[in-house]
C-alpha cells in the first residue's frame, strides 16, 4: 500500500510534498519502471507519492524576457510539437523513447530522474537552461547544469518541486545532435551529443557542447569552450583533432548493458570532429 | 504499396483486440501460482523450506519435487529436464518450488518467502571449458560433456585442399538469441467434473504439453486435454519449456482440486526459458583459380546449456546444410553439441541453420574477392542444380531446384550489379559508407531424417451444407487454420465460408506430430487433401444416382456438386440432405505421410530431406563513420516456396523472418554474466522496434512441389535463415571489414 496525493493546484501540492515529503510523480514513465514487481499486479512504491501530471498551472510555454520559458508538467509531445521550443530540443525529445511515452513523460522528469543519458537534459544543458524551483518557502532559479549532481543525485530539496525550464533564446545560434542508441526507438542513449553555438564575422562567439552518457551527469567541458570561443573558423578547422583528443581526454565513460567506454569514448570524440567540421565547413 | 488479398479466421478478433490468450482466461475459484529460483548456477544438496511461506495469508501450498506422482524430468530427445530440480540445480533457470496462492500478490509475496539452500559448485560456462578434459561432468550419468557429435563425410578433402589455388581458413561467431515471442508463457489448468484435466495454455505443441503433463502427473493421455487457444508467437521457443510451464500448473490444479494459473512474467521467461544455441565454428575452404569450391573443412561447437532439449536436431541441421547451397564434393564436417551450466539451449526459428548460413555465405564472398571473381558468379558456378548431388550424397531430381532463378530474380529486382559497383569499400565524400551484400540458401523443408513425419484432417461435414475442419496442426498466430481452410476450400471447389475451423483438443484428433519444421503447411495441407479426396469419394457415391452419373464422373466446383450436364447438379445443402436421409455421416479422416528419407550416422550420408525451399535475400546498409552505427534501409527477398497458399501470410512470414534476422544481426544478445542473465527484459534485450524495419520486398517463387500434396512447400524459417550474411556481406563492401561474430559491431576507431 502507498499514500498517493492527487492536489488541485501547486499550492496544494507543496503543501502535500512538505508535510508528507511524498515523493514527486509527474508521467510516472521512470517511476513505475524502477518499482516494477511483476506482470499484473501493481509497483511497489517505497514511499508516498504526490501525482503532478495532471496540473495544467505547470503546462505552457510562453516567452519572457528573452527566454522561453516551459511549465515543468508539460508533455514531452506538446514541448516537441511546440513552435517556440528551439530546434535543438526538438530534435532531442523526436529521438526520446516512443509516441506513446512522450505522451506521459515530462520534462521535469527527465531531470528528476538525473540520469547522464537523460536526453532532454542533454540539449537543455547545451542551451543553457535553468530551472525554477518552488517550495513553501518560496522560488529560487538555478542553472540546470548545477542542479544536477551525479546519476540519480540533484540538489533539489526535501520540500521543492521543479516548477518552470527557462530556456534563453540564442538569436541566430547554430545547433547540432545526434544521439546512439541501439535501435532507433525505445532505446536509451549509448552516447548524446548536443552543440549550440554563433559565428559573427567568420569568428566562433559562442559555443556550449553537451555530451551526454559519457560521465556521471551530463558532461560540458568549459575550459574547451572558452578557448574555441573568439578564434577564427579556419583556426578551429586546423585545431580539429587537437580539439577531438582534448574532448576524449576530459571524458571517462564506463562500460554497462548499452556500451563500452573505449566505444563511447572513441564515438563521442567522432562527433565532436562532427560538430566542429559542421561549425567550419570542414570536410 | 500493392493491396494483396489475406484471409485469416482470425482477423477480426485480432484487429479488434478481443482474442483471449492464456491469460486472459480464469474460472470460478481459481488459484495463482508462481515459480520459485533460486540464485546457484551449479549447485548440489538442494534444500527447500516453505514453511514461512506457507504460513503468509492466502498462501495455499509450496511444491517441491517430492510432491510429483510421476517422473519429474521430460525431454523430446532424453529426459533431463527437472520441471521441478530433485537435489541438484544446473542452471540458474532452474525451478526448485511452486508457490499457489488465492491471489498473484499473495502468491509473489509468498514465493519471496521459500527459503532454498544448496552447495554452490564450480559452474561450467563456456564451450572451452567444458570440453577441458578434467572439467566436472554436467549431464547425469554421461562420461563427456559432448552430448552430441555428428559427422559427414563426403569425399576427400585432405587430399584436394593441396591442389588449391585458394584456401581460407576462419572463425566464426554467433551468439544467444531470445526468441522474444509477444506473449509470455501462461496455463490454466482447470479439474473438470468428470476427472479429465482441461489445459488452455500458450504453447507450441498440444501433444507434447500432454506428453509432459502425462508422465509428470503418471496419468493416461486421455485423463488430460490440451485446447488450442490463440497464441501471442512461438518462434520454436514454446516447445519443451513451455509444455514444463503447463505440466507445473497442472500439478497445482492436481494436488488442490482447483483451477490454477501460472503466468509468466517477462523475467522468469527469459531466464527459465531455452534460448538459440551460440555457435563456434572453423571453417576451412579451398577453392579451384576459376572459384568453384573443391574442399570443405568443418569443426563446430555449439553450446547447449544445462539440458540437451533439441541439441541433436539443431545441431543435426546444421551438419546436413553445412556447405550452403553448394554441391561440394569433399567434405568434412564434425559437429558436436557441448553441455554447460548455462541456461538451456532449444529450437528457435531457422534451427540450426542461421549460424551456419552466416559462416558459408561470407566465405564465399572472401572467396570470390580474393580470387577477384564476381560473387554472383562465384555462388553460381557451385550452387546446388536440377539433378545435382548434395553434400549428404542426395540427388535432387523429385523438385524443381530454382535457386538460380531465385537469385536471378532477387538481383534483378534490387539492381545488384550496378550497385554493387557503388559500394563505398571504406571511403565516401560523406558522413555515411554505402554497401550491398547478398546471400542464398537452401533448407530442407520439414523434419528429415530427425523424426517421424505425419499428420491428421478431420473433415466433419455438416447436413445443412457447412462444414467443420480439424488438422493437427498448430495455431501459433501464423495463420495455419486459415491455410487450411482455404486448402480445402480449394479441394472441394466451395465458398470458404462455408467452413470452420473448430478449436481442436488432444483429444479430438491424433497426434500429429508438432508444429515446427516449416512443417505445418506441407504436411497439414497435405493431410487435408487426403481427407477432401476421401469426402468427395463418400459424397460421390451417394449421390451420384441424382446426379444421374456414375460416382467418379461427380465433380465438384462453384459451390456446388455436378453430374454431367449443367442441369444435373446439387448445392452442397441439397447434397448434405440426401446424405442424411441415406443416414450417411459426411465425415472423412485422412493421414498423410512424409515422402522417406534417409540418413547414416557414421558418413551423414542420405536423402537428408524430401525438398527444398530455395532462397535469397539481399541488403542495402549505411554504415555511420563516427559511430560505426549500422543501418539496414533496404532488403528484398526471393523465396521458393512451391505454391503461396494465403499470399499475403507468405510475405508476411518473410518480413517478419528478415526483421527478426536483423535483430539477430545487428543488436539481440543474451549477455550473461557467470550463468546468469543480465538483460532479463526487452527493455535492455532489444529487439527491432518497427522504427529499425527497412523497406522490404519480398518475391514469390512458385515451383509446385510434387512431394507435397498441395504443391506448397513452407516460409517461417527459409525467411530468417540468411539475412544476417547479406547484411555482413553488405557491411564488408561498406566498410572493408568482415564482421565474423554476432551480432555485427563496426567500431568507429577502423573506419578512417
Ligand atoms: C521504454 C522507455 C524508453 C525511454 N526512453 C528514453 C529516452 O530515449 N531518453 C530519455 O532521456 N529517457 C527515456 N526514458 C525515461 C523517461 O521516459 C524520461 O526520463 C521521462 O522524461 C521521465 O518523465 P516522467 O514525467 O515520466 O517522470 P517520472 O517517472 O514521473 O519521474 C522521474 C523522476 O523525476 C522526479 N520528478 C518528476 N516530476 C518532478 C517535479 N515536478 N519536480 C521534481 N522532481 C520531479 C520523480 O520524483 C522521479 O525521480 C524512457 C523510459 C522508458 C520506460
Amino acid at each position: 500500500m502507498v499514500d498517493v496525493y492527487h492536489p488541485k493546484t501547486l499550492e496544494e501540492a507543496l503543501q502535500f510534498r512538505s508535510s508528507t515529503g511524498a515523493v514527486p510523480f509527474s508521467g510516472g514513465t521512470d517511476i513505475m519502471v524502477r518499482y516494477r514487481t511483476s506482470h499484473g499486479v501493481l509497483p511497489d512504491l517505497p514511499w508516498p507519492i504526490v501525482l503532478l501530471g495532471h496540473l495544467k498551472e505547470l503546462q505552457y510555454l510562453r516567452l519572457r524576457k528573452g527566454s522561453l520559458c516551459i511549465g515543468a508538467e508539460t508533455t514531452l509531445t506538446d514541448v516537441m510539437d511546440h513552435e517556440l521550443t528551439p530546434p535543438l530540443l526538438k530534435q532531442a525529445i523526436g529521438l526520446m523513447a516512443a509516441p506513446a511515452l512522450r505522451n506521459l513523460g515530462t520534462l521535469a522528469g527527465n531531470i528528476g530522474n538525473a540520469s547522464p543519458a537523460g536526453d532532454a537534459v542533454c540539449a537543455l544543458i547545451a542551451l543553457d537552461a535553468s530551472i525554477e524551483l518552488a517550495s513553501p518557502r518560496g522560488r529560487r532559479v538555478v542553472s540546470l547544469d548545477l542542479f544536477i549532481v551525479g546519476p540519480g543525485r540533484t540538489i533539489l530539496a526535501e520540500d521543492e518541486l521543479i516548477t518552470e525550464i527557462i530556456v534563453p533564446i540564442g538569436e541566430g545560434h547554430i545547433s547540432w545532435y545526434k544521439k546512439v542508441g541501439t535501435r532507433r526507438a525505445n532505446a536509451l542513449s549509448k552516447l548524446s551529443v548536443s552543440a549550440d553555438w554563433a559565428v559573427d564575422d567568420n569568428v566562433l562567439t559562442h559555443v556550449r557542447i553537451a555530451l551526454g552518457a559519457v560521465a556521471p551527469v551530463v558532461l560540458r567541458c568549459r575550459d574547451i569552450e572558452d578557448d574555441m570561443t573568439g578564434m577564427k573558423l579556419p583556426e578551429i578547422a586546423l585545431q580539429r583533432e587537437d580539439l577531438m583528443n582534448r574532448y576524449k581526454c576530459s571524458i571517462t565513460p564506463i562500460d554497462d548493458q548499452r556500451s563500452s567506454a573505449a566505444y563511447r569514448k572513441q564515438a563521442a570524440s567522432n562527433l565532436v570532429g562532427a560538430v566542429l567540421d559542421e561549425m567550419t565547413g570542414g570536410r | 504499396m500493392a493491396r494483396i488479398r489475406a484471409y485469416r479466421n482470425d482477423a477480426e478478433a485480432k484487429v479488434t483486440g478481443t482474442a483471449r490468450y492464456a491469460d486472459d482466461y480464469s474460472f470460478p475459484g481459481m488459484l495463482h501460482m508462481v515459480p520459485v529460483y533460486a540464485d546457484y548456477v551449479s549447485a548440489r544438496n538442494l534444500a527447500v523450506n516453505g514453511a514461512e511461506a506457507l504460513a503468509q495469508p492466502g498462501c495455499i501450498a509450496v511444491l517441491t519435487a517430492s510432491d510429483v506422482p510421476g517422473n519429474c524430468r521430460y525431454g523430446q530427445i532424453e529426459e533431463d529436464y527437472p520441471i521441478l530440480a530433485e537435489g541438484t540445480i544446473r542452471s540458474w533457470g532452474d525451478v526448485t518450488a511452486l508457490v499457489i496462492a488465492e491471489t498473484r500478490e499473495q502468491a509473489l509475496q509468498a514465493a519471496s518467502l521459500v527459503k532454498v539452500t544448496a552447495e554452490p559448485m564450480e559452474p561450467v560456462l563456456t564451450i572451452e571449458a567444458a570440453l577441458d578434459p578434467y572439467a566436472p561432468i554436467i549431464p547425469e550419468g554421461k562420461d563427456s560433456n559432448i552430448v552430441v557429435h555428428h559427422r559427414l563425410r563426403h569425399g576427400d578433402p585432405e587430399a584436394v585442399f593441396d591442389q588449391c589455388e585458394l584456401v581460407i581458413e576462419e572463425d566464426f561467431h554467433t551468439q544467444v538469441i531470445e526468441q522474444a515471442y509477444m506473449e509470455p508463457e501462461s496455463c490454466v489448468c482447470v479439474p473438470r467434473h468428470d476427472g479429465v484435466l482441461e489445459i488452455y495454455g500458450s504453447m507450441q505443441h498440444p501433444f507434447s504439453t500432454r506428453r509432459f503433463v502425462s508422465s509428470f502427473l503418471d496419468e493416461p493421455f486421455s485423463a488430460i486435454e490440451v485446447y488450442t487457444i490463440p497464441m501471442g508467437g512461438g518462434f520454436g521457443g514454446k516447445d519443451d519449456n513451455a509444455a514444463a510451464v503447463c505440466a507445473r500448473a497442472a500439478l497445482g490444479a492436481r494436488i488442490t482440486g482447483r483451477p490454477v494459473k501460472l503466468t509468466y512474467n517477462r523475467e522468469w521467461s527469459v531466464r527459465e526459458t531455452y534460448k538459440r544455441h551460440p555457435y563456434r565454428m572453423h571453417y576451412k575452404m579451398g577453392f579451384s583459380s576459376e572459384g568453384k569450391i573443391e574442399a570443405v573443412e568443418t569443426t563446430m561447437y555449439a553450446d547447449s546449456g544445462a539440458y540437451l532439449s533439441v541439441t541433436p536436431w539443431v545441431t543435426w541441421r546444421s551438419t546436413a546444410q553445412c556447405c550452403g547451397p553448394y554441391g561440394v564434393e569433399h567434405v568434412k564436417a564434425d559437429v558436436y553439441g557441448v553441455a554447460t551450466n548455462n541456461v538451456f539451449r532449444g529450437a528457435m526459428r531457422g534451427f540450426g541453420a542461421p549460424q551456419v548460413n552466416f559462416a558459408v555465405e561470407q566465405l564465399i564472398d572472401i572467396g570470390a574477392h580474393r580470387l577477384g571473381i564476381h560473387p554472383l558468379g562465384m555462388r553460381r558456378m557451385n550452387m546446388v542444380k536440377q539433378n545435382g548431388e548434395t553434400v549428404t550424397g542426395q540427388i535432387l531430381d523429385k523438385h524443381t531446384v530454382s535457386l538460380e532463378e531465385v537469385m536471378n530474380s532477387v538481383v534483378h529486382h534490387i539492381g545488384y550489379r550496378k550497385k554493387y559497383e557503388q559500394c563505398s569499400r571504406g571511403t565516401s565524400d560523406n558522413d555515411e559508407l554505402y554497401g550491398i551484400g547478398l546471400s542464398v540458401s537452401y533448407r530442407g523443408s520439414s523434419l528429415g531424417a530427425e523424426g517421424m513425419d505425419y499428420c491428421s484432417c478431420v473433415i466433419n461435414g455438416q447436413h445443412d451444407g457447412s462444414i467443420l475442419l480439424e488438422t493437427g496442426i498448430h495455431e501459433n498466430g501464423q495463420g495455419s487454420e486459415s491455410v487450411m481452410m482455404l486448402i480445402l476450400a480449394e479441394e472441394l471447389g466451395i465458398d470458404r465460408k462455408r467452413i470452420r475451423y473448430r478449436r481442436s483438443s488432444t483429444s479430438t484428433i491424433p497426434d500429429s506430430g508438432t508444429t515446427v519444421a516449416t512443417r505445418g503447411t506441407i504436411m497439414g495441407g497435405s493431410s487435408v487433401v487426403v481427407a477432401a479426396q476421401k469426402l468427395k469419394e463418400l459424397i460421390s457415391s451417394h449421390i451420384a444416382q441424382r446426379l444421374k452419373c456414375s460416382s467418379d464422373e461427380v465433380t465438384f466446383h462453384d459451390d456446388k456438386i455436378w453430374g454431367l450436364t449443367y442441369d444435373n447438379s446439387l448445392t452442397w445443402e441439397e447434397a448434405m440432405k440426401e446424405l442424411y436421409l441415406q443416414r450417411v455421416a459426411p465425415y472423412a479422416f485422412g493421414t498423410y505421410q512424409g515422402p522417406d528419407v534417409s540418413w547414416d550416422d557414421t558418413t551423414g550420408q542420405g536423402d537428408a530431406y524430401f525438398t527444398y525451399v530455395y532462397s535469397c535475400q539481399c541488403a542495402e546498409v549505411m554504415v555511420h563513420k563516427h559511430t560505426g552505427k549500422i543501418r539496414v534501409t533496404n532488403v528484398v527477398a526471393g523465396h521458393d516456396v512451391g505454391k503461396a497458399i494465403n499470399r499475403a501470410m507468405v510475405l508476411g512470414q518473410m518480413y517478419g523472418g528478415i526483421t527478426q534476422g536483423i535483430g539477430m544481426t545487428l543488436m539481440e544478445q543474451v549477455q550473461e554474466a557467470g550463468g546468469k542473465i543480465t538483460n532479463l527484459n526487452l527493455g535492455t534485450y532489444r529487439i527491432p522496434r518497427s522504427t529499425d524495419i527497412p523497406e522490404m520486398e519480398g518475391i514469390i517463387i512458385e515451383h509446385y512441389d510434387p512431394l507435397s500434396l498441395t504443391g506448397a512447400k513452407g516460409i517461417g524459417e527459409p525467411a530468417i535463415e540468411l539475412i544476417a550474411p547479406a547484411i555482413a556481406n553488405a557491411v564488408y563492401h561498406a566498410t572493408g571489414i568482415r564482421c565474423t561474430s554476432l551480432p555485427l559491431k563496426i567500431r568507429p576507431e577502423d573506419l578512417s
